[in-house]
C-alpha cells in the first residue's frame, strides 16, 4: 500500500513538471518566470510591510487585526466555491487498477491542500507571527497563532470542496453559498458583533485556548468523513455525469441573433460556448467583478490619482471583458475546431461574429463605468466615450490579430483559477499594449494637439476602425489566420497543450 | 473525382506519408485499411486540408483543397470528435450543420428522419442532453448523421464503425451503401474491419508506412487478397 501511495505521488508531480505549459518558447518562460517571483516578492513585501506598521502600534493593533479574520474566512470561501478546482476528474484513470477507494479519495483530499488559496494568506501570517506576535508574546503564542491559522485555511478548504461537491451533485445547491452571502452581509448591516467574536478567536489562538484549536479540528473531521461519504459516490468515472441541457436554442439556431444571418449563427454559437463550459462561464463570470471594482475605485477611492492613473484604470474596466474572451478567441474552440475548418463556412462571417461579440461586451461595460465616472466627476464623459471607440476599434483589432498567433489548446471544461492553458506569449504582449497604447497615443498627440485635441485623436481612431472591420478583419485578421492555419489547428490537436 | 498527385508528409524530417498518384471516380466507394500508424488519418487530414502538405497537392473536381474552399461545398466529413461541437444538444448541433448548408427546415426533417432507425430513440426526442454526455456509439452516430445530413456528394469518414453496437454497424452498411445509390456520392472510408470494408466498398487501397501498396477492386475476392496479406505479414514478423 506504501508503495501505491507512493506512485499517485509521484504521478502527481510528473503530471505538474510534464505539462505542456513548460514546453513554451523561452520567452515565455521568461516571462512566466519574472511573473512569479514578481508575485512572490509583491505578496511578501506586503505582508511584511503590513506586519511593521502593525508591530509598531502593539497589541491593540494586533486585535484589530484579528477583527477581520472571520470577514477573510467568509469571503475566502466565497471565492473559492467559485473558482477552487477539484481535482477528482484527474484520479479517472487510477479507478481501473486494484488501488482501494479510501487510498484514492486520501490522494484527492491530499491534492486539494496544494492550491494558491491556501499558500497566499500564509504571506501574511507568517510575517504576522515573526514581526508582532514573536515580540509580543513569545514563540508559542507566534507557533500557536500560526498553527490555528492554517487550521482555519484548512477548514475553509474542505468546506469549499464539500460546498463544491454538493454543488456538482445537485445545482440547487448553488443556494448554499449564496445564502452564506446574504447571511454575512445581514450580519454586517444588523452590526452583529462579528468582529468582536473574530477578535476572541485571533487571542484564543494565541494564547492556545483548547477550544480554539479544538472547534476547528472537529469541524475539519466532520468534513471530511462527509467528503470521504461523497467521494464514494463521486469516485465514478460518469461522475460528472449529463445535467439537464437548457432549453433548446429554437428552430433557428441564430435564437436571438437571428437578425444577422451567418454571423448571428456564429454569434449563438459562441455565446453557447461561453454560457456551457466551465472555463469559459467562470472567466466571463469574472467580469462583473470589474465593475465592482470600479464602483470602489470611482465612489470609495478618495485619494488623488491623476488623470493618466484615472485613464489606465478605466480602460481596463471597460476592456478586460473583451480581452478575456478576446485573448484565447479561437483557442476557445480548440476541441472542436477541425469539425470547423473541413465544414463549408463563410470566413468572414465567422470573424464578424467573434468582433461584435467583443464589442458588445464593451460596450455593456461602458455604460456603468460611464455613469460611475460621471457621478465621481473624475473624467470627462467625451474622454471615456473616446477610449471606448478606441477599445472596440483599434484595440479589438490587435487582440484579434494577436489571437491568430495563439495555437495553445483550452480544455473548456477545466476550471479556471490559476489555469494559464491555451495563454500564451502573444496574450502577455496583448495585456501589456491593450492600455499602453491608447495611453501612448493620448500622450503624445496631447503634446501637439493638447487635451481635447488628443480626446477626438483617440475618438477618430477608434471611428475609423469600427467603420472599416470588414476590410481590416479580410486583410489583417483572414490573412494573418490563413497563413497560420495549419499551426493552429496542429496545436489544437494535442492533448496536454 | 479526387486526384492526388506527389503528396508527401514529413513530421520531424520522418516521411510519414508518400503518394505518388492517386485517383478517386465519382460515386465509388473507396476503402482504407492498414496497421495502427500506416497514415490513414494523415491522409484524410490532407484531403480536408485539416494539415498542411510539404509536397503535392490534392484536388476535388479540380479545385486544389488547399488554396479553394469550394470543395467544401459537396464535402462532409466525420474523422474524430473533434467535428463534434460537444456542449450544443444533437438538435441544435444538427440545426446549426444544416443552416451552414443552407437546408430548410423541412428538408432537414425529412434527412433526419431517415436516421430514426440508426438513432434508435437514443439521439432527437425527449432528452435534451448535450453531445459531450451522450455514450461514445451515440456520439459517432451523431457525427456520422451530420456528414450525411448534408446530403455531400463526396463523404469523408474515418472508422465509422468504432464504437458502434453489432447492430448500428449493420444498419450504418446498409445506410451508406443506399446512400451511395441514391446520390452517386463518392465515399472514402478508412476501417481496420476488413470484413465491413469488403462489404460495402468497390475498391480498397492498403497503406503501409504512408505509402499504397495494393490498390484492389472489389470484385468479390479483395476479403481473401487482404486476409492473405496481413496474415502474411504477420507471419513474416512471428518468424522475425
Amino acid at each position: 500500500m506504501k508503495e501505491i501511495r507512493m506512485y499517485l505521488c509521484s504521478h502527481i508531480w510528473k503530471s505538474f513538471i510534464r505539462n505542456e505549459r513548460w514546453r513554451r518558447n523561452l520567452i515565455t518562460k521568461i516571462l512566466y518566470l519574472i511573473m512569479g517571483f514578481y508575485f512572490v516578492m509583491l505578496f511578501l513585501t506586503l505582508g511584511f510591510n503590513f506586519s511593521s506598521s502593525i508591530a509598531e502600534e502593539g497589541r491593540e493593533a494586533a486585535g484589530r487585526f484579528y477583527e477581520w479574520i472571520i470577514w477573510y474566512l467568509l469571503g475566502d470561501y466565497l471565492i473559492r466555491c467559485i473558482l477552487q478546482p477539484f481535482p477528482s476528474l484527474e484520479i479517472i484513470p487510477y479507478l481501473r487498477f486494484r488501488i482501494r477507494r479510501k487510498k484514492l479519495a486520501n490522494s484527492v483530499i491530499a491534492r486539494t491542500l496544494f492550491n494558491l488559496f491556501n499558500i497566499l494568506p500564509l504571506f501574511i501570517i507568517l510575517p504576522f507571527a515573526a514581526r508582532v506576535t514573536l515580540p509580543h508574546e513569545g514563540i508559542v503564542a507566534a507557533s500557536l497563532f500560526t498553527g490555528g491559522c492554517i487550521l482555519l485555511i484548512i477548514l475553509n478548504n474542505m468546506l469549499a470542496l464539500v460546498t463544491g461537491m454538493l454543488i456538482r451533485i445537485k445545482p440547487v445547491n448553488w443556494l448554499i453559498p449564496a445564502g452564506i452571502a446574504v447571511s454575512a452581509a445581514l450580519l454586517y448591516r444588523m452590526e452583529v458583533p462579528v468582529s468582536d467574536f473574530s477578535r476572541t478567536l485571533g487571542f484564543s489562538l494565541t494564547e492556545g485556548r483548547l477550544i480554539a484549536f479544538i472547534i476547528p479540528l472537529g469541524l475539519i473531521a466532520l468534513v471530511v468523513s462527509l467528503m470521504y461519504r461523497l467521494l464514494h459516490q463521486f469516485l465514478r468515472v460518469d461522475h460528472g455525469n449529463a445535467r439537464p441541457a437548457f432549453k433548446h436554442a429554437g428552430k433557428a439556431f441564430s435564437g436571438r441573433f437571428a437578425r444577422l444571418g451567418d454571423t448571428g449563427r456564429y454569434m449563438s454559437l459562441e455565446t453557447a460556448m461561453l454560457a456551457r463550459n466551465r472555463r469559459s462561464r467562470n472567466t466571463m463570470l469574472m467580469v462583473p467583478f470589474f465593475i465592482l471594482y470600479a464602483i470602489v475605485y470611482y465612489l470609495f477611492h478618495d485619494e488623488e490619482t491623476g488623470r493618466f492613473t484615472d485613464m489606465i484604470f478605466t480602460t481596463m474596466f471597460m476592456g478586460l471583458g473583451a480581452m478575456s474572451y478576446g485573448q484565447l478567441l479561437f483557442s476557445w474552440e480548440s476541441t472542436y475546431f477541425d469539425g470547423i475548418m473541413a465544414r463549408k463556412q463563410n470566413f468572414l462571417n465567422y470573424l464578424k461574429a467573434k468582433y461584435y461579440l467583443q464589442v458588445l461586451i464593451t460596450l455593456l461595460l461602458y455604460f456603468p463605468v460611464a455613469a460611475l465616472v460621471m457621478i465621481s466627476g473624475r473624467m470627462s464623459i467625451f474622454l471615456v466615450t473616446a477610449l471606448m471607440l478606441f477599445l472596440a476599434g483599434p484595440n479589438t483589432c490587435l487582440a484579434m490579430v494577436l489571437a491568430t498567433y495563439n495555437d495553445g489548446k483550452v480544455d473548456l471544461n477545466a476550471g479556471t483559477f490559476m489555469n494559464y492553458q491555451g495563454i500564451k506569449g502573444s496574450q502577455f504582449i496583448m495585456t501589456f499594449l491593450f492600455v499602453m497604447i491608447p495611453m501612448a497615443i493620448f500622450k503624445l498627440t496631447g503634446l501637439v494637439v493638447g487635451e481635447t485635441g488628443s480626446t477626438i485623436v483617440i475618438a477618430s481612431l477608434g471611428i475609423i476602425f469600427i467603420l472599416s472591420h470588414e476590410w481590416w478583419l479580410r486583410r489583417l485578421v483572414a490573412g494573418s489566420f490563413s497563413k497560420r492555419r495549419y499551426r493552429l489547428m496542429e496545436g489544437y490537436r494535442k492533448l496536454d497543450a | 473525382m479526387i486526384r492526388i498527385t506527389n503528396l508527401v508528409k514529413r513530421y520531424q524530417g520522418r516521411t510519414v506519408l508518400s503518394i505518388d498518384n492517386l485517383e478517386i471516380q465519382d460515386g465509388e466507394i473507396f476503402g482504407l485499411v492498414g496497421n495502427n500508424g500506416a497514415g490513414k488519418t494523415t491522409l484524410l487530414r490532407l484531403m480536408l486540408d485539416l494539415i498542411r502538405a510539404d509536397k503535392g497537392v490534392v484536388t476535388s473536381d479540380e479545385h486544389p483543397v488547399a488554396s479553394s474552399e469550394k470543395w467544401k461545398d459537396y464535402t462532409a466529413s466525420f474523422l474524430d470528435e473533434s467535428f463534434l461541437i460537444n456542449f450544443l444538444t444533437p438538435e441544435e448541433f444538427f440545426t446549426f450543420i444544416a443552416e451552414e448548408y443552407s437546408l430548410g427546415r423541412e428538408e432537414k426533417s425529412t434527412r433526419l428522419e431517415s436516421f430514426s432507425e440508426f438513432f434508435n430513440g437514443e439521439i432527437l426526442g425527449k432528452q435534451k442532453k448535450y453531445i459531450r454526455d451522450f455514450s461514445r456509439g451515440n456520439r459517432q452516430k451523431i457525427g456520422i448523421a451530420s456528414a450525411l445530413l448534408t446530403g455531400p456528394r463526396v463523404l469523408i469518414l474515418d472508422e465509422p464503425f468504432n464504437g458502434l453496437d453489432p447492430s448500428s454497424q449493420i444498419l450504418l452498411k446498409r445506410m451508406l451503401a443506399d446512400f451511395n445509390t441514391e446520390h452517386g456520392t463518392m465515399m472514402i472510408i478508412s476501417s481496420h474491419d476488413l470484413n465491413h470494408i469488403t462489404e460495402i466498398c468497390t475498391r480498397i487501397a492498403i497503406i503501409e508506412k504512408g505509402v499504397i501498396i495494393r490498390d484492389i477492386k472489389n470484385d468479390g475476392n479483395a476479403m481473401t487478397e487482404l486476409a492473405s496479406y496481413f496474415s502474411v505479414r504477420n507471419e513474416v514478423k512471428g518468424r522475425r
